[in-house]
């Protein structure tokens, strides 16, 4: 049997395989850049309380990309204008809606990212000035150097506030309560 | 167009969308980039890789008491191979700049002060601006004269000893302030 040249009998087939081949490499992309988040160093530590040696080693990459631009939400998306035969129509609105919704919830999610990583770098750096501040508090103890100690001490304060009301606590890391001891973590 | 050779054409079809896959999704993966536009390719993945299989080691040797062990292994690190040494890649300075710092810190655990000094300060070329790598840095530099300043008062060069614990108080005042910025930066200026 002779299929006509211009019959669709082979389009469908071709439009698969094209479809194919642009999933494969929308997919390939896609996962492989999924990569350096979990592999990739940079900022955290082998999560031992305060300091972490290695933490360069373990951590969240310091290059993650700010967050994009918020999706528009399905709400807010154009409404399709109406098509004939209105079952075309109603699925390409669902889709586009899904696509929509499904970009909201990657942008939520990288946001979420950025900002863990953000308060892994100031729990990490408050790990830092804690421990400075404590020695340099020791080491000035019985000298007429006491200012030194409690100039210190007030940026550590100022610090543990702001942590505290960005990121809430450093889990496994110095304290962000403003009455705790300097060092907080021995 | 006989049925066979639509066949065909879909194949070859296929075929060509995998090759354009597999020819272009590495470069995918290739050229990621960091906040700073430099790629980040399977090379610098590799020393990632490598500098966290030596943290683990030196980890494992410190956890059980062999420091020579665990330095050796951070040794090994600051030697290792460097991706691209044409370019700087700031997740290869930052591996390098905390590698140093623990360098120094198993350094003088040992007790050996100038090694420790050295560490510290190769570290430091690996780390310009105020991050929490420099802080760390300038912090067991603080603690690297605290200690000296201990050793030269049980010396009884009591001149000495104030002036290392001068630079140790000097020091660890700068760690407070450069981890200040660091918190700032990272949370923002109006953050908290």
């Amino acid at each position: 049997m002779r299929a006509n040249p211009r019959s669709p009998a082979g389009a469908p087939l071709a439009r698969i395989a094209l479809l194919g081949g642009a999933l494969a490499l929308a997919s390939g992309c896609a996962a492989t850049k999924q990569a350096p988040s979990a592999a990739a160093p940079s900022q955290q530590g082998y999560g031992q309380a305060g300091y972490a040696p290695g933490a360069a080693a373990q951590s969240q990459p310091s290059y993650a990309p700010p967050p994009p631009p918020p999706a528009p939400s399905p709400e807010a998306a154009p409404a399709s204008p109406a098509q004939p035969g209105g079952g075309g129509s109603a699925a390409t609105e669902r889709s586009t809606a899904l696509r929509s919704a499904s970009n909201e919830v990657e942008s939520s999610q990288r946001e979420l990212d950025v900002a863990g990583s953000d308060c892994r770098n100031a729990c990490r750096a408050l790990g830092s000035m804690d421990r400075a501040a404590g020695r340099l508090c020791e080491l000035s103890q019985g000298s007429d150097e006491g200012y030194r100690c409690n100039d210190a001490k007030q940026r550590v304060y100022s610090a543990r506030d702001r942590v505290r009301t960005t990121c809430g606590s450093c889990p496994n890391g110095p304290s962000v309560e403003r009455a705790a001891p300097i060092p907080s973590l021995r | 167009m006989t049925r066979r050779s639509v066949v065909m054409a879909v194949f070859c079809t296929l075929l060509l969308a995998l090759v354009v896959n597999f020819g272009l999704a590495p470069s995918c993966s290739r050229h990621e980039t960091n906040d700073e536009g430099t790629p980040v390719d399977t090379e610098i993945m590799a020393f990632l890789s490598e500098a966290r299989a030596l943290h683990h080691e030196a980890n494992m040797k410190e956890d059980s008491g062999d420091l020579a062990g665990a330095v050796s292994a951070m040794n090994r690190l600051v030697a290792a191979r460097r991706p691209h040494p044409e370019r700087k890649a700031p997740e290869v300075e930052e591996v390098l700049a905390d590698a140093y710092a623990r360098l120094a810190e198993l350094r003088l655990k040992k007790g050996e002060l100038d090694p420790a000094a050295a560490a510290v300060k190769s570290g430091l070329e690996h780390v310009a601006e105020a991050t929490y790598f420099r802080g760390h840095l300038v912090e067991v530099q603080g603690l690297v004269e605290e200690a000296r300043a201990a050793q030269l008062a049980d010396a009884g060069n009591a001149a000495e000893a104030a002036r290392a614990r001068e630079r140790a108080i000097q020091l660890l005042e700068e760690v407070v302030k450069i981890q200040e910025q660091v918190i700032q930066r990272s949370l923002g200026k109006d953050g908290g």
